[in-house]
């Protein structure tokens, strides 16, 4: 059944969007609470881009223009999909295809401490 | 401005056709690919697509954790798709097949029986139809994505035992004018490169090819060559379709679908006119051909050109690109250091598909660019192993293993003796392809079909006419396979097949690749290797038809555990018989050997010593491929060998523009073309049950130019009629500027009966391929509402 909250949310960033709803842990991975507005199961069948699109408008374009958009690799690749959702992949996370580069890093570095993420290249 | 949540859902809604309908979708938790905590991996390649990934499958105490891929795979460097990263929970998925199922009409419900009593029945049907109707009342429909050694064995039993060349596999669906273009162009099946040209090239021509999703982790190789090379590395993407794959082109040809033959021939204009040409290589390797036995010269190639002008190809392909256009391309693609083609079912699945895969051909030979790095004519093969297994193995019904003719007499004595059954056991008449196989189902001129991983029901085209006969009572359908499909549903016996690393295997993926994947874990319920069915069920037709030649097709594998023995002879049986001193010699790849590279082996690999080094990456030059030294006819340094050119060289085809068999007119006014989505695999009975990738993409839809849907009304999300004279779909629409002015595309994985679209796809074929022409035909769009709730269906 479709649950509805009225409450406007267009535009706002993600870590915004955490302050503003009642944020519901659709999964909890490690130390880190992963939070999602809290979508009926119909609306999880939008794909998390076309939401993305205009709901984080410069966070999509960073994604579509990085090597990760042009390569069609997808948000739920990283975030995971509902019941399995993460704000912030891990490390092993990223190591499914990313092995390499991880070995070169110290276990105890975030990925996201050299990447920026969604364009994904190197922090200067 | 403030737009409330809702309103939003409805306005994402309407972009991406979101339902309003749920569906319960279970989530496996486990995705921790990289926790290492007592978990073992497994080297294999991925079951999905033709790349060949390398993957390692994370296995704790019997259970599967995750799928990784592996830095230094020659591959894939480590990457893997969606569809590779999430394969592995078909492996405990709760709707796996698990115990054999029978209903004695169709329109029974399944009853669950033993596996004794299964192999009975599928025996006795098939020895019923046989004593009927012999060979030609039986079949066997199989898979591109079976194990080498399943189909190489399926083959065995249907020629050798049931006397039957009723062989065949869905790649005719797809990569059957890929065989027919090499073959007649290089005189040998399969690509002369390897991906290893990628980083090498300076200039690819990606034609009739999404590969951004449907090869998506070669084109990150593609990708990552074009970013690294900004300025000296080309891109050209010629294809009616602007898709995902066109964001790294330098330059898009977009042409009316039929008409890329004139494109084609009009690059060859210009190479010739501007002299792009490479004289000496021509001297040296090629020869001109009218047909067969009807050579020409170059003169005489020259002046056929005459007509395809860029002028006259620009204005027939439709106008969106210009003659200066195609000069470019022609000009990028004759003087690059190394360029690079590769295309997919754009060009195969078509009414002409042989003949535009000989004009690709034509552009390599008459520019020198193959046999170099950096250089090569690659067809994308689609499924894992419908090369090392299908085009290989002898499993369409033309071939028999190791690349021989079944019509040619002295081959078919060389399977015979290998085989140690008397001479002439094989028909010597090639049994129904494809499309004629099901036709003769429709007829109930064939009474028992095997069908084996693959779905027919809904990836035939023109699908309503051939499930007909499918519906027959007097047609005793048998299926092995690992979930229910549309299929299934249509079968009389369903026999719970085994999955990838449940078994041992070998895939052969689109680089003349062999990759074995072991067994590494125990498969659901009673679930069985195909290969163990094999057997048992030759074993039980022996014994009803009283037959000793079908016992001696099984006695080399007596006695053997079907986890890993039992395949590793059929390997064996298959490499080192069959393949000997063949343009696919294999005979190094044992399992031994297999077990060792990593990476696998590329043929040809006549001996272990030289597959220990990784085999041929470059067939047919000298130094490089040890089959071009033995079979050395001169001192030049590349020897075309391949078994269908007796004069050693390379072909280069007059082939003339031809429309495809059915254009848009005022009744179907639209061309409909089809094609792969990335989260998608097939009919999705493996990828549409992971939660994930359904979620990625629920439905199919209708994808419609702008301009079109202006004219006709058609706003994002509407729901729209796709019709043409064979079938109807119900479908949302993706207003996209990726067609085509006056083309509309649609997804084929859908299983819902209203957004299955091979319902209104054509069934022509080509005349030599036999590959039906998926890509195009005419429909009729019409708007039939705003967006309405849809539902995802998995049978």
């Amino acid at each position: 059944m479709r649950r509805q909250r009225d409450i406007p949310w267009f535009k706002v960033s993600l870590s915004m969007m955490v302050l503003l709803f009642m944020p519901v842990v659709v999964h909890a991975d490690n130390n880190a609470k992963a939070v999602h507005p809290e979508l009926s199961e119909q609306e999880m069948y939008i794909s998390c881009a076309d939401c993305h699109k205009e709901a984080t408008p410069e966070l999509e374009k960073q994604w579509y223009d990085s090597s990760h958009g042009i390569a069609i690799v997808k948000c739920y690749q990283c975030h995971g999909t509902f019941g399995t959702f993460k704000l912030t992949p891990t490390r092993t996370d990223c190591a499914v295809c990313h092995m390499d580069q991880l070995t070169k890093c110290s276990t105890d570095t975030a990925c996201w401490d050299c990447h920026t993420p969604h364009l994904f290249k190197a922090k200067k | 401005m403030a737009q409330s949540r809702r309103d939003f859902i409805k306005k994402a809604a309407a972009l991406s056709a979101a339902s309003y309908l749920g569906m319960s979708l279970p989530i496996d938790p486990r995705n921790i690919a990289r926790a290492n905590e007592g978990v073992i991996w497994h080297r294999g390649s991925c079951r999905l697509c033709g790349v060949g990934c390398r993957v390692e499958l994370g296995v704790k105490d019997g259970t599967p954790m995750g799928i990784r891929g592996v830095a230094e795979s020659r591959t894939n460097f480590g990457y893997i798709c969606m569809k590779g990263m999430h394969f592995w929970k078909c492996m405990r998925h709760p709707d796996r097949l698990t115990k054999p199922l029978y209903r004695k009409k169709k329109t029974d419900k399944f009853q669950e029986i033993s596996w004794d009593k299964a192999l009975d029945i599928a025996a006795t049907e098939f020895a019923t139809a046989h004593k009927e109707g012999g060979g030609r009342a039986v079949a066997y429909y199989g898979s591109g994505q079976a194990l080498t050694e399943e189909t190489y064995f399926f083959q065995k039993i249907m020629r050798a035992g049931l006397q039957s060349n009723n062989v065949e596999g869905n790649p005719r669906l797809c990569m059957a004018s890929a065989v027919g273009g090499y073959l007649t162009s290089f005189g040998a099946d399969e690509p002369i490169g390897s991906y290893s040209d990628l980083e090498k090239a300076h200039c690819f021509f990606i034609v009739g090819s999404n590969t951004a999703e449907a090869h998506p982790v070669l084109f990150r190789r593609i990708m990552r060559r074009k970013l690294d090379n900004p300025d000296t590395v080309k891109v050209i993407n010629v294809d009616p379709r602007i898709s995902q794959t066109s964001r790294i082109a330098d330059i898009h040809l977009q042409f009316k679908p039929g008409t890329d033959l004139a494109l084609l021939n009009a690059m060859a204009h210009v190479i010739v006119e501007e002299k792009l040409y490479d004289e000496k290589f021509l001297k040296n390797y090629a020869t001109f051909r009218k047909g067969k036995n009807v050579a020409t010269s170059f003169a005489d190639f020259k002046a056929h050109l005459a007509q395809y002008t860029p002028e006259a190809a620009a204005k027939k392909c439709g106008g969106s690109f210009t003659a200066d256009d195609l000069r470019t391309v022609a000009r990028w693609f004759a003087t690059s250091k190394g360029t690079m083609s590769l295309w997919s079912m754009g060009l195969n699945q078509r009414k002409q598909g042989v003949w535009a895969n000989n004009l690709m051909h034509n552009l390599h030979i008459l520019t020198g660019q193959l046999l170099k790095d950096g250089a090569d004519s690659l067809s994308l093969t689609g499924q894992p192993n419908a090369c090392g297994g299908v085009r290989e193995g002898g499993g369409l019904c033309h071939i028999l293993p190791g690349h021989r003719l079944v019509v040619k007499e002295k081959l078919r004595n060389e399977v015979e003796a290998a085989w140690g059954v008397p001479a002439g056991r094989i028909p010597p008449k090639p049994g129904l392809h494809t499309m004629a196989m099901f036709s003769a189902i429709n007829e109930a001129k064939i009474k028992a079909i095997w069908i084996n991983c693959t779905s027919p029901v809904q990836s035939l085209p023109n699908c309503n006419l051939y499930n007909k006969g499918m519906d027959r009572e007097d047609v005793f359908i048998v299926t092995t396979d690992i979930f229910p499909t549309l299929t299934t549903q249509k079968s009389n016996l369903v026999l719970p097949t085994s999955f990838h690393f449940e078994k041992t295997g070998v895939f052969g993926c689109t680089e003349r690749r062999s990759q074995i994947t072991k067994k590494a874990i125990d498969s659901p319920g009673d679930a069985m290797p195909e290969v163990w069915i094999i057997r048992e069920w030759a074993r039980k037709l022996a014994e009803k038809m009283n037959d000793p030649v079908i016992t001696q097709c099984i006695v080399p594998f007596d006695g053997l555990e079907e986890d890993y023995e039992l395949p590793m002879a059929i390997w064996n049986e298959y490499t080192q018989k069959l393949t000997a001193k063949r343009d696919n010699d294999l005979r190094g790849a044992t399992y031994e050997v297999l077990e060792q590279m990593a990476d696998g082996v590329q043929w040809p690999a006549p001996t272990a010593e030289y597959a220990l080094t990784g085999g041929t990456v470059k067939k047919f030059v000298k130094g490089r491929d040890p089959m071009a030294d033995t079979e050395s006819k001169n001192d030049l340094p590349y020897q075309f060998y391949g078994p269908a050119h007796a004069d050693r060289t390379l072909w280069i085809w007059h082939r003339d523009q031809a429309d495809p068999d059915e254009i848009p007119d005022a009744e179907y006014p639209f061309y409909l073309s089809t094609g792969r989505i990335i989260d998608h695999w097939h009919t999705m009975s493996m990828t549409g049950r992971i939660p994930e990738l359904l979620r990625a993409n629920p439905y199919a839809y209708v994808e419609v130019n702008p301009k079109d849907a202006e004219r006709l009304g058609i706003k994002p999300g509407d729901m729209v009629e796709v019709k043409s004279r064979r079938g109807v779909n119900q479908l949302p629409a993706k207003v996209y500027e990726g067609p085509i002015e006056g083309m509309v595309f649609v997804y084929w994985h859908d299983q819902h009966k209203d957004r299955m679209i091979n319902k209104v796809t054509k069934d022509a074929i080509d005349p030599g391929s036999k590959e039906p022409e998926f890509k195009i035909c005419a429909v009729q769009i019409k708007r039939l509402s705003g967006p309405q709730p849809l539902r995802p269906y998995i049978v």
